[in-house]
């Protein structure tokens, strides 16, 4: 990923694994760049008669879309978050204001 | 078999009724750790009731017998669970388990793709910081947990407010609370009788790492501030972004408002008690099932 994000134009499979040393086997970059694209990280598209994958956002970027998706977290996985704070109903929100504004004791909230 | 069955029906429904009103009587860090376990406890020897008069009846088949090598006439003649509750154990007990096993399935894979997530963006601390309008702020589930805070409500906190925040998700992280969610979770997908209990104990965990956020911060009106204000900008940004907010967790906000700007409570030693009694009471009627189905399949062996 730091590889492609780093190339100014969209990379082959070849292309990573020479940037990369050649350390890995030409199989395991296909593999590691299809996952990738698979994860929406970045597209692949046709050149020739090899695909090149390019990086859709920087690394920050992709934090951020990853963290904002555990937000939207459905039921399932809610629940095994420790939230700081629950939904409020209306009601509750009245009381919280009234709390903030108007608390029973002398110093404000 | 059938006086000690009702005995533990009755113990189950008393656990029940009284628990959740309990919970909120012990001192959380103390009531937590308690209810979570008496309720575990209460789940599983309810499937082995459950289990154990069906399997009882089961036994009488006569392939059954054979191969168990025990009298199905004289199982009969011991055990006079009638046909229909005998079936009726054995449904039950099925559709819990499987329950059980479907809600496990369903909490390890969260667990394990939030992991992913978390993992994949390499937080260098154990507090992320995320770019996003919406105040929100959560704790995941360890081990390696970690924190995860929007700059949406970062931003609008004052620092005194950040620290009182901060407090009260390291505590949930150093507790491990979201495991402790997760088995209460699972003795009420055992026994939907726990169900009001299990609400107790998530607003219970939520006090609990509140107190521990007032101890840090030493300042109890501080962290009922911290509450009320995030509580109100997480949704606010809800309704702004029409986010169709999920779940009841988070415990009851204004309860725990209230819970801050009183007294740290001593906690009630009865309540405590009782819990107690009822675990002794459960694991006592449970025994006694135990032994007598042992001896009872002793009785009705056939000589080899």
């Amino acid at each position: 990923m730091a590889v492609l994000l780093s190339a100014d134009e969209p990379m082959t499979a070849a292309q990573v694994r020479a940037a990369m040393g050649d350390a890995l086997a030409y199989t395991t970059v296909m593999t590691v760049l299809s996952r990738i694209a698979d994860k929406g990280l970045a597209v692949r598209s046709r050149q020739g008669r090899a695909h090149v994958y390019a990086p859709i956002r920087d690394g920050a970027e992709v934090t951020a879309m990853r963290m904002r998706r555990l937000l939207d977290a459905d039921d399932d996985r809610a629940a095994v978050l420790a939230r700081f704070v629950g939904s409020l109903t209306d009601a509750d929100e009245a009381i919280l204001l009234e709390m903030l504004a108007n608390p029973d004791r002398d110093t404000p909230l | 078999m059938n006086g000690s069955t009702l005995t533990f029906v009755a113990l189950c429904l008393i656990y029940a009724g009284m628990a959740p009103d309990l919970t909120s009587r012990i001192r959380p860090s103390i009531g937590v750790r308690l209810v979570v376990v008496v309720s575990v406890a209460v789940a599983v020897a309810g499937l082995f009731v459950l289990g154990a008069t069906g399997f009882t009846w089961a036994a009488q088949d006569s392939q059954v017998a054979r191969v168990g090598r025990w009298s199905p006439e004289q199982l009969r003649a011991a055990d006079p669970v009638p046909r229909v509750e005998a079936g009726l154990c054995l449904v039950l007990f099925t559709v819990a388990v499987m329950s059980v096993l479907r809600l496990a399935w369903l909490r390890v894979q969260a667990v394990l793709a939030v992991r992913r997530e978390v993992h994949d963006c390499r937080p260098a601390t154990d507090v992320m910081l995320v770019e996003d309008d919406r105040a929100d702020a959560f704790t995941t589930a360890g081990p390696r947990a970690v924190i995860v805070v929007t700059t949406g409500l970062m931003d609008r906190l004052s620092e005194p407010e950040r620290q009182a925040l901060l407090a009260h998700e390291r505590s949930h992280r150093r507790h491990g609370h979201v495991w402790w969610l997760v088995a209460m979770d699972l003795a009420v997908a055992a026994n939907p009788l726990l169900a009001r209990t299990g609400r107790a104990v998530t607003h219970a965990v939520e006090r609990w790492a509140d107190e521990d956020a007032a101890e840090q911060v030493a300042d109890r009106r501080l962290v009922a501030r911290t509450l009320a204000r995030a509580a109100l900008l997480r949704k606010q940004g809800a309704a702004a972004a029409a986010v169709a907010v999920v779940l009841a967790a988070g415990g009851d906000v204004p309860a725990r408002v209230r819970a801050m700007l009183g007294p740290r409570p001593r906690g009630s030693a009865l309540a405590l008690a009782a819990v107690g009694l009822l675990l002794v009471g459960v694991l006592v009627t449970v025994t006694v099932l135990q032994v007598r189905a042992d001896a009872m399949f002793d009785a009705a062996q056939l000589p080899r």
